[in-house]
C-alpha cells in the first residue's frame, strides 16, 4: 500500500517534472537568439528624446545567403526595453520574399518584444538601380500612435505601448555571410538623416551617431553632415 | 491532492507560457474598425470565411464575398502572380479584405490614410515545410529572438491582380 502510494506520489512528481522541463524548454527555444549585425547610424546619447526617425536610403540589392537576410531602414526604439522598436525600410530575405527580390516593409514591436511579425509592402519597383532613394519615415504623429511612410506616403499607423530613446538608421545582415547594402564600387548612400523632436526634425551628424559592427562592411562618415556611405567590403 | 493541484498549477502555467510564446497581445490599432460584426480572432487563415468573418491576428479582416462579388483574377492566377521559387504549396480563399492599420481611429483625420477597406481580395497562403525565421531584423543593442512561422500570406487584389500586403502566421 504504502509502496504503491509512493509509487504513485513519485508518477506525480515525475509528471511535474517533465512539465516544468517542457516549459523550460518552451521558454528556452526563442531565446536561442542570433546577432545581427549594423553599419550605419543611431542617436548616440541613448537618453535623448525622440518622436521619431527618417533618412533617405538608396536601392540596393545585395548578395543574400538563402535563409538570411540584408535590409537598410530607419527605426526608433526604446534601449531599455526587451523589444520596444518600430522601423520601415527594404529588405531582401530569399526565404520568404523570393529569390532577387526586394520589399519594402515595417515592424512594430511591442514592449514585452510581442511582434505579429514584418509586414510586406510593394515589392522596390527598381532595387538595381542604385541612384534611386526612397525616405523611410517612422514616428509618432501624436502621443498614441506610429506612423510608417514611404516618401511621404503612410503606409500603415499602429498603436504604441513604449517611448523611444534611440533613432536608428542602418544596414543589417543577419549573418556575415550575408552582404550589407553597397559595394567597393558603389556605395550605399543614407542622407537626409534625422530624428524629430516636439515636432521638428533636426539633422543627426554622422560622424558623431557612426555605429559599424560588421567586420565585412565599412563607412564613412563625414563631421557636420547628416548622410553617410556604407558598404560591404567583398564585390 | 496536492499532486493534482501541483499538475493543474502546471497546466495554467504551461497554457499561460505557450500564449506567451505564440499569442500576439497586440498594442497597435483596434481591429474591430469596419461597420461590420464583431470578427473571430484566429491565428490562421481559414479555408472558408465564416459569415461573421474573422480577425487574423488582428493584422487582416477577412468577410466572406457577396454572393454577386466576382473575382476578376481566378484562384490559380492569384496564386501564381506571387513569385514562388520553392514551389510551396499554396491555398487561396476569396475575401472582403480590410487592414486595420491602414484606416484612422475614430476621431481621427483620415488624411493619408490608405484606407484599404472591403477590398475583394484572394488571401493566398503559402506553407512552409517547416516553421521559418520570418525576423528580417532587430534594433542594434536589442537581441530578438528567433520569429518561427509556418505560413506566409499574401494579399491579392482579385480585381487587379495587385499584390496589396504580405504578412506571417503560425
Amino acid at each position: 500500500m504504502f509502496g504503491s502510494q509512493k509509487k504513485r506520489r513519485f508518477s506525480g512528481v515525475a509528471k511535474v517534472i517533465l512539465l516544468a522541463a517542457a516549459i523550460g524548454l518552451l521558454l528556452l527555444l526563442p531565446a536561442a537568439a542570433f546577432a545581427n549585425y549594423f553599419d550605419g547610424m543611431k542617436t548616440s546619447n541613448n537618453g535623448i528624446v525622440t518622436q521619431g526617425a527618417q533618412a533617405y536610403i538608396n536601392r540596393f540589392l545585395p548578395y543574400v545567403t538563402n535563409g538570411g537576410t540584408s535590409s537598410a531602414w530607419s527605426m526608433i526604439a526604446n534601449t531599455a526595453g526587451s523589444g520596444s522598436y518600430a522601423q520601415v525600410g527594404w529588405a531582401v530575405v530569399p526565404s520568404v520574399f523570393g529569390n532577387h527580390n526586394a520589399y519594402y516593409f515595417w515592424e512594430y514591436a511591442d514592449v514585452y518584444g510581442n511582434d505579429p511579425g514584418p509586414r510586406q509592402l510593394a515589392a522596390v519597383p527598381t532595387p538595381l538601380d542604385k541612384t534611386v532613394a526612397d525616405k523611410f519615415s517612422v514616428y509618432q504623429p501624436d502621443s498614441s500612435h506610429i506612423n510608417y511612410q514611404i516618401n511621404d506616403q503612410l503606409q500603415h499607423q499602429t498603436g504604441r505601448d513604449w517611448t523611444p530613446n534611440q533613432a536608428q538608421w542602418f544596414g543589417e545582415v543577419q549573418t556575415q555571410s550575408d552582404h550589407v547594402a553597397g559595394s567597393p564600387a558603389y556605395h550605399e548612400y543614407f542622407h537626409g538623416v534625422q530624428h524629430l523632436y516636439n515636432g521638428s526634425w533636426y539633422n543627426d551628424d554622422a560622424y558623431i551617431n557612426r555605429h559599424n559592427d560588421n567586420s565585412s562592411a565599412d563607412g564613412t562618415w563625414p563631421s557636420g553632415y547628416n548622410k553617410c556611405w556604407i558598404w560591404d567590403t567583398r564585390n | 491532492m496536492k499532486h493534482r493541484r501541483a499538475l493543474l498549477i502546471a497546466g495554467v502555467v504551461v497554457t499561460l507560457a505557450v500564449s506567451a510564446t505564440l499569442g500576439f497581445a497586440r498594442t497597435s490599432h483596434s481591429t474591430a474598425r469596419a461597420d461590420t460584426p464583431t470578427p473571430l480572432s484566429i491565428t490562421e487563415v481559414p479555408a472558408t470565411i465564416p459569415a461573421q468573418g474573422v480577425s487574423v491576428n488582428g493584422i487582416a479582416n477577412l468577410l466572406p464575398p457577396s454572393a454577386d462579388q466576382v473575382p476578376t483574377i481566378s484562384q490559380s492566377d492569384a496564386i501564381a502572380l506571387y513569385p514562388n521559387d520553392e514551389s510551396l504549396p499554396a491555398t487561396a480563399v476569396l475575401a472582403r479584405v480590410t487592414l486595420p492599420e491602414t484606416i484612422p481611429d475614430p476621431g481621427q483625420s483620415s488624411a493619408g490614410f490608405q484606407n484599404i477597406s472591403d477590398v475583394l481580395c484572394w488571401v493566398v497562403t503559402f506553407s512552409f515545410p517547416e516553421p521559418r525565421n520570418v525576423r528580417i531584423s532587430e534594433p542594434q543593442g536589442i537581441t530578438m529572438p528567433p520569429l518561427m512561422m509556418s505560413h506566409h500570406v499574401v494579399i491579392i487584389d482579385a480585381q487587379t491582380g495587385n499584390f496589396v500586403e504580405g504578412f506571417f502566421t503560425l
